[in-house]
């Protein structure tokens, strides 16, 4: 099969885990329980083998000497009426591919390490339905050839994100959380949206490519025209040209930025890991908050014509880095940990793009899907042998009971830590190399934060996993589904059953490390060693995304506007470059030894403090009293919300219902007024009949009711 | 015996229905307007001990019938006005019994007709009071909506839209809630009132004109009307329609009379009673009063006001519902917020918002129509609406919970779902609109939040969080008793789940395939937008009437 026929079918990717989360939402309380992760399982398993063919296919392709790479797929008209047209159809390229094959093949693992997760759980139907419709929405986001299918699966990863924080949905702060990611998203969608009305209003049209690359049709590469002869194209409102372009970037950010949870958007995802673990692993860590980081790297050419969105995007992206990164170290809930992590991985991302670095971005995106869903999901191990504890003061020493997962654990952090020659290590290197050439400034702020990033993992994983052991009781009405009792004999119980049963998980509800669970993370602990040989060091990924027509007109773009525009971080590098650029190629060493040394200084820092001398780690936050009380509070971002936007937006409603219940009152009052009074004109209007007679009260009433509803 | 009546009952309802789908096209509209009739007065003249509920569901299913056989009779491909019915014409007045349907007609039409039936069954195990009367009042009702939607004649139009009111009136009045009686008189002579302005247009426009025949009167409007006299006309309409949609601030009848109504009224008035209104305003308003022959706006400041109102009910809709603690008013407030989108779409005049606020009276009514029932389904088993006493209905209800989180979304406009589609298309009309312009589509875009926010206070609270309701303590009363199909904590009985099935269909298929619905509204729009209303007859210009030449006639008919 080739490039073409893999596009034909492409809608069958998004189309088999939909049919999938059908049957098991709508068999599975019945007839499927214990089975309905199978539905999912198929569906979800040929997307994945579809997406991964559809990769190597495409780099095939690519091999074959095609510059330009991108297709599109018409699966059939969606919304049309006037000038508007979005069709509902896939636009394949290098960008699409990876993204396809991250979310499928990191969705597939997932998946099937939430069969032994969840096993037991009630509603373990519900939960493998939503899975389904996750996947499905978001392979739409990435394969959409439109904007309005990027918002379909914008949104429907939301509604998909909101139903799995919300799983267990009988806690008041499961269901508040998922409340509130909701609405913290559809600040950014009301962004994301204007901005694609704008789109609309500057373009004429919503589609990527139109009739295809290089034909001139689409957003994409109408963006890339000159003004003057962007007027002369039919529907282009030329009027608008200018002031739209300035604005459309920023209108796009603010979407990104509420999905990929950048500062000051990104406080619903700390609380979005209410949700069952294997959620926070594929949802909130590996790729619905990458959407953000996508659709930058899509609508490159919408940003690089326009300095100060890209500096907004990068210096953003720094600071959430950093933000969120000092957050993380006073965190004690394992899961919160991950999450403030992943919130300052993505401002590094998002530092990336900004930099007009989408390669080291989408490669960032690519390695950190592998060692943070390896990370969330080997916690969620912890979680359930410590049926459902995650607080690290109270754990320590696990490495004997969960021998497996404490080196599975172990390889995530060193990657996250940007320990050398891990993946980590080589994409967030790769950031920062492109910020250390063009921003000097950053690129200190993000080595700072690698610092602390190396830092808050191990003192998680020295914490946890090293020091002498101590297993924490049965937390008070354990939230997981597993069967309560006491922790240690549930520990002795599975040590037992792992020691004589090699079970395929038939039996494994007792035994905390599962093959089913166990055999995803291998996969992906295998991905958080060696994804960062995708890139690094023959510049693999990098070349090939380059063929994609996004990253070819940013740089275009970005070349015409005098914006520098790093040609290797846009994959765009041919072997002329190559050589003229020896040189830097030194600078870049030298800038590989530093970050690995800044690693191992946090790491050996996090030694100190948290595994050879406790006490001394533990005294800490009371020297810096007032600094910890500030980062254990997250700086009071949630209090700063509630006060400045939701309380008076609430009360302003009450105020306006008070009015509205006055007028409503005033006209029950004139109900009784208005009868009595028709009455009395009656009386004056004899001769003229009843009807002309009742009309006049009637006018006199209304001219009355008018004036007591204008007052 | 018993048992078997019903049966019987079906068979001549089948019989009914089968006879007026079979009629040939042309009598179509003319046998969907008689059948239901017919069965309101057979429902009254039913012996007292029968409660007519099989009688009067089965009725409101005949429209059904009619109105797909419509449907399929209709050419789509040459649109314009078809099953054209013509009655006598009274010469004097120059009115004449006259009904047709274009696109914009027919889609209405069958979005009663489905609606309807799904409304009334609601009262099936709610209404246990004067039973026959209610739904003979409930069919009454059915035909004068279908009326209003079919009327080709402006004095037709406006007979039918008014005497809606009556039956209504006696809904929410009898069968209401607590405050029913303040709720019913409230209704009623807040939109009457309102309805004498447009009256007072309306004759006007047809002695001015000569003809009360819509495309007529709209041809002549725009041709041969002074501004002055245009002004005043549009006036009075807008009066009477803008109460009936309603537009900020003329919507403060609407949350006491939805929230008194039983749920089968509430379904009715929120899902069609309220395009009424729109209706008028996209198919009479505008035309008549706004548009030029040449498809130039008339009245600039007129549309901008409206516009602006319609903002501020979008906004102002959306922070009040967000507020209540009473569900069936959270959801009568949406409605305002909600149909300010419908109108700011349909003010852009242009192809995109005009066919999104076309389609959002259709998806406004299925949606709302949809939480009303779901809102009755709780009630009848709890008998609270106060959101404060509900929550985690999904732990006892999870059938409920899934389609109640289907139409939630469909509200807060998920794409994918039908809501999506209208708003954004009304936004997107909105913004691009020479008339309107970004600022407009901007701040409706609030909506887009605010929306998300109500929605899902009700969505998350009744449903998510821990399992809570209030038992009720059966009295015995009208109002107080629970059937006992419903069980509290039970889930929605398999006749519930069927009720809402089709919604939930609506609510997908129009979400993904809404392009066919656009496509065949293109025609009749930009025949309002430019031609003067499909089918004008240009009739011989008259000069303008003086005072006198009124009272004569009003002397002629008094002879």
């Amino acid at each position: 099969m080739g490039f073409e026929d893999f596009v034909d079918y492409s809608f069958l990717i998004p189309l088999l885990p939909l049919i999938g989360a059908v049957i098991s939402g709508f068999f599975g309380a019945k007839w499927l329980k214990e089975r309905s992760h199978w539905p999912i399982w198929i569906g979800v398993g040929v997307s994945a083998f579809l997406s991964i063919g559809l990769l190597l296919a495409t780099i095939d392709y690519t091999h074959a000497g095609h510059e330009v790479v991108g297709q599109g797929s018409h699966w059939f008209d969606w919304i049309s009426a006037g000038r508007f047209h979005a069709e509902a159809g896939a636009w394949i390229d290098p960008l699409t591919a990876v993204m396809l094959a991250v979310v499928c093949g990191i969705g597939l693992l997932i998946c099937i390490f939430a069969a032994g997760y969840m096993k037991g759980e009630e509603g373990y139907f519900r939960f493998f339905a939503y899975l389904g419709l996750f996947i499905f929405s978001m392979t739409c986001l990435v394969m959409g050839s439109n904007f309005i299918m990027l918002y379909l699966g914008w949104e429907g990863v939301g509604l998909c994100s909101y139903l799995l924080i919300g799983y267990y949905y009988e806690k008041p702060s499961a269901r508040d959380a998922a409340k509130k990611a909701f609405l913290v998203n559809r600040i950014g969608d009301f962004g994301f949206g204007i901005g694609i009305l704008l789109i609309f209003l500057t373009f004429g049209t919503v589609s990527y490519f139109g009739a295809g690359a290089g034909t001139h049709t689409g957003v994409i590469e109408l963006a890339t025209m000159p003004l003057d002869q962007l007027a002369k194209i039919a529907g282009v409102r030329s009027d608008w040209v200018p002031t739209a372009l300035q604005w459309i970037p920023f209108c796009l950010m603010l979407g990104a930025f509420g999905k990929s949870a950048q500062f000051p958007l990104y406080v619903w995802l700390p609380d979005a890991m209410e949700g069952p673990t294997p959620v926070s692993a594929l949802i909130h860590a590996a790729t619905m908050v990458t959407a953000g980081v996508y659709m930058i790297a899509r609508c490159g050419t919408l940003f690089a014509g326009n300095l100060a969105a890209l500096e907004t995007v990068a210096v953003v992206g720094t600071f959430t880095a950093l933000f969120a990164a000092t957050i993380a170290l006073r965190q004690f809930d394992l899961k919160k940990v991950f999450a403030y992590s992943t919130i300052s991985q993505l401002g590094f991302m998002f530092a990336g793009v900004g930099l007009l670095g989408s390669v080291p971005a989408v490669f960032h995106l690519v390695t950190h899907a592998f060692f943070k869903a390896l990370l969330f999901l080997a916690s969620g191990v912890v979680m359930h042998a410590m049926l459902g504890e995650l607080d690290m003061r109270k754990m320590s020493g696990l490495k004997r009971v969960l021998p497996n997962t404490r080196i599975l654990m172990l390889i995530g952090c060193l990657a996250l830590s940007g320990f050398p020659f891990f993946s980590g290590f080589f994409s967030k290197d790769e950031i920062i190399g492109v910020a250390w050439e063009h921003h000097r400034k950053i690129a200190i702020v993000l080595l700072f934060t690698a610092f602390l990033t190396a830092y808050y993992t191990f003192r998680l994983y020295f914490r946890v996993f090293e020091g002498p052991e101590v297993i924490p009781p049965a937390p008070a009405g354990s939230s997981h589904g597993v069967v309560g009792g006491d922790v240690d004999e549930h520990l002795a119980s599975g040590s037992h059953q792992a020691a004589t049963a090699d079970d395929h998980g038939g039996h494994g509800h007792h035994n905390h490390e599962p093959l089913v669970m166990i055999l995803p993370l291998i996969v992906l602990a295998i991905g958080a060693l060696g994804a960062g040989f995708f890139n690094f060091p023959a510049e693999h990924l990098g070349r090939f995304l380059g063929h994609s027509p996004s990253l070819i007109q940013t740089r275009h773009v970005a070349e015409r506007n005098g914006i520098v525009a790093d040609a290797a971080a846009l994959g765009q590098v041919d072997e002329a470059e190559l050589r003229a650029t020896e040189g830097e190629h030194t600078s870049h060493t030298t800038l590989m030894v530093m970050s690995g040394l800044i690693s191992l200084a946090g790491i050996g820092l996090a030694y100190q403090l948290h595994l050879k001398d406790r006490a001394a780690g533990e005294a800490l936050p009371r020297r810096f009293g007032v600094l910890a009380n500030v980062l254990e509070h997250k700086y009071w971002v949630d209090e700063i919300y509630d006060a400045v936007i939701v309380r008076p937006l609430f009360r302003l409603g009450q105020f306006f219902y008070a009015i509205d219940r006055i007028v409503i009152d005033g006209l029950v009052w004139l109900v009784g007024f208005v009868p009595q009074l028709s009455g009395f004109t009656l009386k004056l209007t004899t001769q003229r009949g009843y009807l002309q007679g009742y009309a006049g009260a009637m006018v006199f009433g209304i001219v009355v009711i008018l004036v007591v509803v204008f007052w | 015996m018993v048992r078997r009546l019903p049966i019987r009952l079906l068979i001549i309802l089948a019989c009914l229905s089968g006879g007026a789908a079979l009629l040939p096209p042309r009598y179509l509209p003319l046998g969907i307007l008689v059948v239901p009739l017919i069965g309101v007065i057979g429902g009254m003249l039913l012996p007292p001990r029968m409660r007519g509920k099989t009688w009067g569901l089965g009725v409101s299913a005949s429209t059904l019938f009619a109105a797909f056989a419509m449907a399929m009779h209709y050419d789509w491909h040459q649109g314009g006005y078809q099953f054209v019915v013509k009655g006598p014409r009274i010469e004097q007045l120059g009115f004449q019994f006259a009904l047709g349907l274009d696109q914009i007609s027919l889609l209405l039409v069958l979005l009663t007709a489905v609606l309807h039936p799904i409304a009334v069954t609601a009262s099936l195990r709610s209404v246990h009071m004067r039973s026959r009367e209610h739904y003979a009042n409930m069919n009454l009702l059915l035909v004068f909506m279908l009326g209003t939607f079919m009327a080709t004649d402006l004095l037709l139009f406006y007979v039918f839209f008014e005497a809606s009111l009556v039956p209504l009136f006696f809904i929410v009045g009898i069968w209401g809630g607590k405050e029913r009686r303040r709720a019913a008189v409230t209704l009623f002579l807040y939109t009457f009132s309102a309805s004498v302005f447009a009256l007072a247009a309306i004759v006007y426009l047809g002695l001015r004109a000569q003809t009360f025949d819509i495309p007529s009167v709209v041809f002549f409007a725009q041709n041969h009307m002074a501004t002055n006299e245009r002004f005043w006309v549009l006036m009075g309409l807008l009066a009477a329609f803008c109460v009936k949609t309603p537009l900020f601030p003329l919507h403060t009848w609407l949350p006491l009379a939805h929230t008194e109504a039983p749920t089968a009224g509430s379904v009715d008035l929120a899902a069609l009673v309220l395009k009424l209104g729109t209706y008028g305003l996209l198919r009479i308003a505008l035309p008549v009063g706004m548009i030029n022959a040449d498809g130039s706006v008339l009245f600039p400041q007129v549309l901008t006001v409206l516009a602006v109102l319609c903002l501020i009910g979008i906004v102002y809709g959306a922070l009040v519902a967000w507020v209540q603690t009473d569900i069936k008013k959270l959801i009568a407030y949406s409605s305002v917020s909600h149909l300010g989108f419908c109108v700011l779409g349909m003010l852009a005049l242009n192809p995109e918002g005009m066919a999104g606020s076309v389609l959002y009276m259709i998806n406004h009514g299925i949606v709302s129509g949809a939480l009303f029932l779901t809102v009755g389904m709780i009630y009848n088993r709890y008998h609270t609406r106060d959101i404060r006493e509900l929550s985690g209905l999904a732990r006892a209800m999870p059938k409920l919970a899934f389609f109640m989180m289907l139409f939630t979304m469909a509200a807060l406009g998920l794409p994918g779902l039908n809501g999506f589609v209208s708003e954004f298309l009304t936004i997107l009309g909105a913004f691009t609109s020479e008339h309107l312009g970004v600022a407009y589509g901007v701040i409706a875009s609030l909506g887009i939040i605010l929306g998300a926010a109500y929605m899902l206070r009700f969505g998350s609270t009744l449903l998510f969080g821990p399992l809570h309701y209030p038992l009720v303590h059966e009295e015995h009363g009208t109002h107080a008793t629970v059937h006992p199909k419903y069980i509290p904590g039970g889930d929605i009985t398999k006749r519930e789940v069927l009720v809402l099935l089709p919604l939930a269909i609506l609510v997908i298929v129009l979400g993904v395939f809404p392009t066919p619905l656009l496509k065949s509204l293109e025609q009749p729009l930009n025949a309002i937008r430019h031609a003067g209303g499909a089918g004008a007859v240009d009739r011989p210009v008259t000069p303008a009437l003086p005072v006198a030449t009124v009272a004569e006639v009003g002397a002629a008919k008094g002879r």
